[in-house]
């Protein structure tokens, strides 16, 4: 029941969602691929460990962004595939635009003195 | 909105298909990540330990998952409702000790509360009840402020005053009932021809008393039942009207069966107090109510009865010196004015149930 709630996990945690909601835009991805694509994309910066990635990803599919299905991987498994919705698509154009204005605020608060 | 509603119904009702498609997704990641660690080269037993290990547990992993869930909240509430009541059953007598201490203190604070309601909080039955006063004799030089009115003094009040629309008065006793069932002693209410008017309550079955009713003296023939007692002894029989019955072994008519109410028209059988020339001046037991008429107040009416005291007192010396005359609002009939303004605030606590659970805590907490 507990989790950490410092303020390193709180900015963690929307930081996974606006890359999760991210790396889906471009296309449906299961678990894993969602994990290794993020690592791709933010240069290793961020290696999402599953107890991590799948919580965030039945949130966010409770929360109606997400939808998935089940499918077959490239090669051949069986795996869950997860999709942007149109409120997922809604919601990663309100936090890119949040991001793009705490980053910019953070950068010229880091640039002053 | 729609959306949560469904997710939240699945996760609570169809428990065991959400954990098991959670299941499946998480081999699903685990077998996808063995294959990744075996195109490194290392063979597949070592390749599936190695993303085993990298995974660190898919009960912890399941375990969060569960808690970021809709509806969380409702199954621990459900699960704790089981561990209490496993607990209950186990400790029988205390169980039973404890709910007969919270019934008992619930029950009497239903009760208290029922009392009260009914007898300050609940409106009079009758229309306009701020217009209605109760009406007494005084002699304040005897220090008498509030006595019964004498049966002559009631007339002239009547025939005379310039502020009441309606006035009556009424006189309580009790009659044998014979005839149509078993002979019964019944609460029988004397009342002049406007009782029900000034009080501006109309019979429901049949008709009032008429002002020729009360032109006879006491031997009028007709009576009016109150309506628990209609029920009671005739079943709500409702062609009542016109039956006959034997009041201390005189014939009287039921003419008339009034609605449900409290107080003052919950007696059994009403009958007719009339008008008698020679009517007593000196012996005070009758009760008097009166409805203001519109536009006079409460002052104006004490002045027009004070103008008709200094007349009575002028033509009965004897019988009639120093009379006066009160009125009381219709509210302190039930309680004392006090009694009705304070009540509201003493309404919300209730001490039975506080001890009650206090009680029951104390058991617990031991």
């Amino acid at each position: 029941m507990k989790r950490p709630a410092s303020a390193t996990t709180a900015l963690l945690q929307g930081t996974l969602d606006v890359l999760i909601l991210k790396v889906l835009a471009l296309e449906p991805l299961h678990g894993l691929g969602i994990s290794r694509r993020i690592a791709q994309v933010t240069g290793n910066t961020f290696q999402v460990k599953p107890g991590s990635l799948f919580p965030a990803l039945h949130r966010m599919e409770e929360a109606g962004w997400l939808s998935s299905s089940w499918g077959e991987s490239e090669n051949t498994r069986r795996a869950k595939f997860y999709r942007l919705t149109k409120a997922g698509t809604r919601q990663l154009k309100q936090e890119t635009d949040q991001w793009a204005r705490i980053s910019a605020a953070m950068a010229s608060a880091l640039e002053m003195s | 909105m729609w959306h949560r509603l469904r997710t939240l119904w699945r996760n609570l009702t169809h428990k065991e298909i959400v954990e098991d498609d959670l299941t499946q997704e998480l081999h699903s990641y685990q077998t996808l990540l063995a294959d990744e660690k075996s195109r490194t080269g290392i063979d597949p037993g070592a390749a599936l330990r190695a993303a085993r290990l990298e995974m660190e547990g898919l009960e912890q992993i399941k375990e969060n998952v569960r808690d970021v869930r809709l509806g969380v909240a409702i199954e621990s509430f459900f699960s704790e409702l089981r561990q209490s009541l496993r607990g209950l059953s186990r400790n029988k007598g205390l169980t039973i000790l404890c709910s007969t201490m919270l019934a008992l203190g619930i029950g009497a604070t239903t009760v208290v509360f029922s009392i009260f309601y009914a007898a300050l909080i609940q409106p009079l039955p009758f229309r306009e009840p701020d217009r209605l006063v109760e009406i007494k004799e005084s002699r304040l030089s005897f220090g008498i402020d509030k006595a019964a009115f004498s049966e002559a003094n009631f007339w002239d009040v009547r025939a005379e005053n310039h502020s009441f629309k309606e006035v009556a008065a009424f006189h309580y006793d009790e009659a044998n009932l014979t005839g149509d069932g078993p002979a019964e002693k019944v609460t029988d209410r004397s009342v002049t021809a406007g009782f029900f008017r000034t009080l501006g309550v109309s019979p429901m079955l049949g008709r009032d008393f008429s002002y020729t009713d009360d032109r006879n003296g006491f031997n009028n023939g007709v009576i009016i039942l109150g309506n628990k007692f209609w029920r009671s002894r005739f079943g709500a029989d409702p062609k009542i009207i016109g039956k006959t019955l034997r009041l201390n072994n005189q014939a009287r008519i039921v003419v008339g069966v009034l609605p449900p109410g409290e107080p003052w028209i919950n007696d059994q059988i009403y009958q007719p107090f009339g008008y008698r020339a020679n009517a007593d001046r000196s012996s005070w037991e009758y009760s008097v109510i009166g409805r203001l008429a519109p536009g006079v107040s409460l002052q104006a009416a004490r002045a027009d009865l004070k103008r008709l005291a200094a007349r009575l007192e002028k033509d009965y010396p004897g019988s009639d010196k120093g009379i006066g005359f009160s009125l009381l609002p219709a509210s302190s009939w039930i309680a004392g004015d006090k009694t009705r303004r304070a009540a509201p605030r003493g309404s919300g606590k209730s001490p039975c149930v506080s001890l009650s659970v206090r009680g029951a805590h104390a058991l617990f907490a031991s």
